[in-house]
């Protein structure tokens, strides 16, 4: 036969069998985590076993937050869940793109954040290979931009910030010409998909706790062993109340940042931030380098790849990659790099005062640690900030004062 | 027929592999869904109540004994990137890069670092559960200690109330970062040469979380924060002993190492319950000291 036959034939047989529609959007498990905290299975009735608690766990998934299409809010008795989650926004930001009845905009998320970050919020969506770094994978509920300390949640602020600025040095742009109420939907969808990713992850923690191949909420066991059923119903509330409450007390705790002192840009300041860059209590010559080029320990990755394998997220990449490409999505694992100080590029924000939060609490779900507890103080913080401002514009072959020799020395 | 007898081996091949592959993702059952849906929306209340539906114990007994590996276990990785790093004057003195410490033998077959921790969640608060001998401990300060760039407090375990002091004993900078996954707090800060700080839990653990330095990727350490001080690590002989434990109910242990994680398949000497994934469950008899030691065959590693 004719190979163009053949061809034409195989296009029109694959295009009858695929058909027209998209399949519908959905939240797809966190597999990469799933699978490293259940295990492989060995034989058969541990896939069996693993089967029912996917099953399980995709239905208390959809239960507690519906789908990408149709997006849920659980309503629990002691938490005030419309305080963090407005549902009203989040209908907004949620489903296909279009408008609801009354005219307001839908699908905002899908219109303008999926194709980066996946309909599930796995910073997986079909443009991530391409970009570095990577989009954000908000399922673990890291973000790094904020100001609030570590293990602390950031703010609706923070959040509508990022929005409205972007990232520089990323491909995360700015929505400023977004409406005001948009920004909030997306914000609100934002803190929906993180708040709805670590459910996830905790559920699956629990899931390790219960006898081999117990099923979580299985309607029926509800039928056969009520008070089983009741003490997990117990378990799944707590989970979601304790994630979404970590929410709700966020902006109690934004870290306090002190006025500069007025010299802070004097030359005598930057000195003092210089010496303190190469000291070894601020330490911050270890990582961005001795030119501050961000090439000093480049061998760490951060927390969303040592996801993967925290010992050789190269390897364990490879070994995921090779089960095909749809599931688990991994992008090709690449160490964090330290940021280079003398590009002038700040992708938290380049006010003093994003600096000064970015120096004193470190950043979240990165090896950048918060300043020591002792022997820095805020003024030493913000001799640091004079001084990481002034590398841009200083002439590189004739570092200011000690190059490479220098922290040597202070070694 | 060659090419069909291929197809077979190819089918046969392909249905061998499949059988215990990691089942794919099943769509939601919207029905299952939504039934489940109502019954969390419809009731309040956290799962507090299991814990007090416990039977009071009756007096205190010792869970001791001695964690052994017989035959040869895999020598230790050198961590080599301490040789080449911008720090291994202090790193790796004389050249030498550190061992990994994952496995930790030592000249009689002891294995150090097994973590045995009571998981049966009980009410601390109650004298019947939790014995006087403990509240000196409360509000102890547990040494977590750096030095060579090797944690030298390798596995710790620590109570929810206890403060962890963290040493650096190296006339360089090194930064400690706890990433846990369930109650207690994450912890990323720089602490400077000779300099030390501290952390407190806030809130507790099912199994221990890492600890490492981000300046020097090797280092590598557990911490497990608990709620209870019913917890021992096996030290350099591989012995460990948790005293005054509730008796005459119950309890079950988690028994973990850090390259097996939880310990699984092993049975204690005299005993006919097995470990299974890191779970063991024991009811000691008042004023008992029971014995249990664990041989661990060398091939587990």
């Amino acid at each position: 036969m004719d190979s163009r036959v053949v061809l034409f034939l195989l296009l029109s047989t694959g295009f009858f069998l695929s058909g027209c529609d998209s399949p519908e959007a959905d939240f797809r498990l966190d597999r990469v985590y799933i699978q490293k905290t259940l295990g492989e299975p060995e034989n058969g009735e541990e896939v069996q076993a693993l089967t029912t608690q996917l099953q399980n766990l995709k239905d208390v998934m959809v239960g507690l937050f519906g789908t990408p299409d149709d997006p849920h809010v659980p309503q629990l008795a002691d938490v005030e869940v419309g305080e963090v989650l407005d549902p009203q926004l989040i209908r907004m930001a949620a489903g296909p793109v279009g408008r609801h009845e009354d005219g307001t905009p839908r699908g905002l998320y899908r219109e303008h954040c999926a194709h980066c970050h996946g309909v599930s919020g796995d910073g997986a969506g079909p443009t991530a290979a391409f970009l570095n770094p990577y989009p954000r994978d908000y399922r673990m509920a890291k973000f790094k931009f904020k100001s609030t300390p570590l293990g602390v949640k950031p703010t609706h602020d923070d959040l509508r910030r990022i929005l409205i600025d972007g990232i520089p040095g990323t491909a995360m742009p700015s929505f400023r010409l977004l409406a005001d109420d948009e920004i909030d939907a997306l914000a609100h969808y934002v803190k929906y998909l993180a708040i709805r990713g670590e459910v996830e992850r905790r559920l699956v923690n629990l899931l390790t706790e219960l006898d081999e191949g117990e099923p979580v909420l299985d309607p029926l066991v509800r039928r056969e062993a009520a008070d089983v059923f009741q003490e997990q119903l117990g378990m799944v509330r707590e989970t979601v109340g304790m994630v979404v409450g970590q929410w709700e007390n966020a902006s109690a705790q934004v870290t306090e940042v002190p006025t500069p002192p007025e010299d802070w840009m004097s030359e005598e300041s930057i000195r003092h931030g210089r010496d303190l860059f190469f000291g070894t209590v601020a330490n911050c010559v270890k990582c961005h380098g001795q030119l501050a080029l961000g090439d000093g320990e480049t061998g760490d990755y951060d927390d969303w790849t040592k996801e993967i394998d925290d010992k050789n997220p190269a390897l364990q990449a490879k070994e995921y990659l090779a089960l095909g490409v749809q599931e688990p999505r991994i992008l090709n694992p690449r160490p964090i790099q330290p940021r280079n100080l003398r590009a002038g590029i700040y992708r938290g924000g380049r006010r003093p005062v994003d600096l000064f939060l970015r120096v004193k609490n470190g950043i979240e779900g990165t090896p950048m640690p918060a300043a020591p507890a002792t022997g820095l103080t805020s003024e030493d913080i913000w001799s640091i900030i004079a001084y990481v401002r002034s590398l841009p514009h200083e002439p590189m072959s004739k570092p200011e004062g000690h190059g490479i020799e220098y922290g040597r020395e202070r070694l | 027929m060659n090419a069909r007898r291929f197809a077979i081996a190819a089918a046969l091949l392909l249905l061998v592999g499949c059988e215990a592959r990691f089942p794919d993702e099943p769509p939601a059952d919207m029905e299952s869904a939504l039934t489940i849906r109502d019954a969390v929306e419809e009731g309040a209340g956290g799962a507090q109540a299991v814990a007090a539906a416990l039977p009071d114990p009756m007096g205190w007994g010792t869970l001791k004994g001695i964690f052994k590996v017989s035959g040869q276990p895999p020598a230790p990785d050198p961590l080599a990137a301490a040789a080449t790093h911008q720090d291994a004057r202090i790193c790796a003195p004389g050249g030498q890069p550190p061992r990994s410490e994952e496995i930790v033998v030592g000249p009689n077959g002891g294995l150090s670092g097994v973590v045995v921790y009571l998981s049966t969640p009980i009410p601390t608060d109650d004298p019947k559960w939790l014995h006087e001998s403990y509240e000196a401990q409360r509000n102890a300060e547990v040494m977590f200690d750096q030095e060579n760039c090797i944690f030298t407090t390798h596995v710790a375990a620590i109570w929810t109330s206890q403060t962890l002091k963290i040493l650096n004993s190296d006339p360089i900078g090194h930064n400690t970062k706890i990433d846990p996954k369930g109650g207690a707090r994450p912890f990323n800060q720089t602490i400077g040469a000779n300099g030390s700080t501290t952390y407190q839990p806030g809130g507790e653990e099912r199994s221990p979380a890492p600890v490492s330095c981000s300046i020097h990727p090797w280092m590598k350490a557990w911490l497990l924060p608990r709620d209870n001080p019913y917890f021992a690590v096996t030290n350099e002989n591989g012995e460990f002993e948790i005293p005054n434990l509730p008796a005459g109910v119950e309890l079950e242990f988690r028994v973990w190492q850090p390259h097996l994680d939880y310990v699984d398949g092993v049975t204690p000497e005299g005993s006919d319950e097995s470990i299974s994934r890191g779970r063991v469950k024991l009811t000691l008899n008042p004023d008992e000291a029971r014995d249990f030691n664990v041989t661990l065959d060398a091939a587990m590693f």
